[in-house]
């Protein structure tokens, strides 16, 4: 006997397709082994407590919410739920004027499950996220990807409104020009792809992730932008509508993603010692993405890792935290980056390996014989493409701050390419 | 002695107990539809016998009308659909009634294995049980057929026994 076929006859007969073949082999079963016997009685009683204990759940509403009612409120057995569902339909009500045009959009991706299913649908007023994150493309071709928990409303296929919570837009060019806006900006695509978060604080954080984007006021679309910015700026801008240099941004992947969540178990608080009117370049903490074709530099998007010709990607450092450095700091001999580490961990240091490593790096550290490959940074004529190397440097630190000077010491002639940074746990 | 308005000690009695007495007519009928069925009797019954509660052990007494309720049940619908015989009822039965002392516990730990699960399952147990949901619409809005979403909750509950049993065995109830 399979375990298998008596699990597959229980959960017929449980969900009242079972054969009378199967019902009576079941039975037998029943009859025959206590255990299983028992198995059964716990499995068919759970069924019934499921119904109460699923009413508790908290919707994972990733709105709009379903055209036909599936509830109805006198079968409800929670008062909360049933509170809660009145409250969130009380909003959404309030948020829907009956004007409100539909836009058309196609679901790529929705994690924030069971929202709807994956394909082209109408939207008609607000997209709310409580859970999970969903992609979607307009008709423009704009994508956009928005992560729990989100408020936000399309008005039209060129323009998103965000209340509250992380999207991260790649307009391409049918959609250039593809609007963010918020209470405190409005963020114009110039480029491809950027982050625009909103946080309970109603502050609101631009981050230009592979392209430009220009910020303004969110009335004076016309006028001088707050910032512009390439790849690798980000901006916070504050209720007077005050733009400040963002020194950290947490992304997954090429994502923005929320604060608070999906944020590096190892790394936060990059900082750095520069401070020079219009320089908006941040540092991104992107949790487990070190590995081949993951990127180096906040404002070098086709910048990638590789392993050398012949080899595969060090074990060691694979999945290891990153934090991502712009590659302009290679110039800055008086550069001082520093970031907090939360716990133990292995800093891993990839330095170009056509220079002399700067003392700070070889007092401190210690080298691998791992090496690693960036790029490529250009494709000759004849479509040959030129890579840099890297030697791999550790050392294990513990919690606390960890301070990296420059990229190399002064009067070491060739400018190379800046260094890139990895974190991992330490083992036990 | 007993004072008070009997409907307002029968109403607390029966809400007391309410989610056993489910749980253990559920044991023993095919479907939560029949499950259903069978509880709006078995309400009924322990309504008009009240007045009969021989003592204070109402959850005892309610499983006695339970057992026999079910048995009626059983043999209206075996004319016309396969069911399990009056024997095999009995052996469900009493292990339905030993388990019963863990009844609480394992609801409780129901409520944290939940918590535990995967949010698109979760979110999917949310939905499939809501009342009056039908999982072939369900499915259908899921884009999914109703096989693979009955396939999915019966991984779901067997996933979620194992974890009651391990949270019960971590809290010595097991």
């Amino acid at each position: 006997m399979k375990a298998s076929n008596r699990l597959d006859w229980l959960a017929r007969y449980s969900e009242g397709s079972a054969g009378p073949e199967e019902i009576a082999r079941l039975e037998a079963e029943i009859r025959r082994d206590p255990e299983f016997r028992n198995l059964v009685v716990e499995y068919l009683q759970l069924d019934a407590s499921l119904a109460d204990a699923a009413s508790h759940i908290a919707p994972a509403y990733c709105t709009p919410f379903p055209a036909r009612p599936r509830h109805r409120f006198a079968a409800l057995t929670s008062l909360a739920a049933a509170v809660a569902l009145v409250a969130s339909l009380a909003v959404w009500s309030l948020r829907s004027p009956a004007a409100a045009s539909e836009v058309s959009i196609e679901v790529l991706e929705a994690d924030c499950y069971p929202a709807r299913a994956l394909g082209r649908q109408g939207l008609n007023g607000d997209l709310r996220l409580d859970s999970g994150s969903i992609r979607f493309r307009l008709d423009t071709g704009a994508v956009v990807e928005a992560v729990a928990p989100a408020d936000l409303s399309i008005p039209d296929p060129m323009r998103l409104k965000l209340r509250r919570g992380n999207v991260t837009a790649e307009a391409g060019k049918r959609a250039q020009g593809f609007v963010v806006e918020t209470a405190s900006a409005r963020v114009v695509d110039q480029g491809n792809r950027f982050g625009v978060a909103v946080g309970d604080d109603g502050l609101t954080d631009v981050v230009a992730i592979g392209g430009k984007v220009d910020v303004f006021e969110p009335a004076r679309a016309s006028s001088r932008p707050l910032a512009s910015l390439d790849s690798g700026d980000a901006i916070r801008v504050d209720r007077a509508r005050k733009a400040k240099r963002l020194k950290t941004v947490s992304l997954r992947d090429d994502s923005l993603v929320p604060s608070g969540k999906h944020r590096s178990a190892l790394v936060s608080e990059v900082s750095d010692n520069v401070d020079e009117p219009g320089f908006n370049r941040c540092y991104a903490i992107v949790p487990r993405a070190l590995r081949e074709g993951s990127r180096l530099h906040t404002d070098k998007p086709s910048i990638r890792w590789h392993a050398p010709e012949g080899s595969t990607f060090p074990a060691a450092l694979r999945n290891a935290d990153v934090v991502r450095t712009f590659f302009h700091d290679r110039r800055d001999l008086d550069l001082r980056i520093t970031f907090e580490l939360k716990k133990p961990a292995t800093v891993f240091i990839m330095h170009d390996a056509r220079k002399p490593a700067p003392a700070w790096l070889v007092e401190n550290f210690t080298r691998t014989p791992h090496e690693l490959e960036s790029g490529p940074w250009f494709r000759s004529k004849d479509k040959s493409e030129y890579h840099v190397t890297y030697q791999v440097w550790r050392r294990d630190c513990p919690a606390g701050e960890v301070a990296l000077g420059p990229s190399q010491d002064p009067g070491t002639g060739l400018r190379g390419a800046m260094y890139a940074i990895a974190v991992k746990a330490v083992r036990p | 002695m007993q004072t008070g308005d009997p409907q307002d000690r029968f109403l607390r009695l029966f809400t007391a107990n309410d989610a056993a007495i489910r749980a253990f007519v559920r044991s023993l009928v095919p479907t939560r539809q029949d499950a259903e069925d069978v509880m709006q009797e078995i309400a009924v019954v322990l309504w008009r016998k009240f007045a009969e509660l021989p003592d204070d052990d109402f959850r005892r007494w309610a499983f006695g009308v339970a057992r026999y309720e079910v048995l009626a049940w059983r043999r209206d619908k075996a004319r016309d659909r396969h069911v399990f015989g009056d024997d095999t009822l009995d052996l469900l039965a009493d292990a339905s009634e030993q388990a019963m002392p863990a009844h609480e516990a394992r609801r409780e730990a129901l409520e944290l294995c939940l918590s535990k699960l995967p949010a698109p399952q979760r979110e999917l147990v949310r939905q499939a049980y809501a009342p009056d949901t039908r999982i072939d619409q369900l499915a259908a809005t899921l884009g999914r057929s109703a096989m693979a979403v009955y396939k999915t909750l019966h991984r779901i509950r067997l996933a979620l026994v194992d974890c009651t049993r391990l949270q019960l065995a971590k809290e010595g109830l097991r």
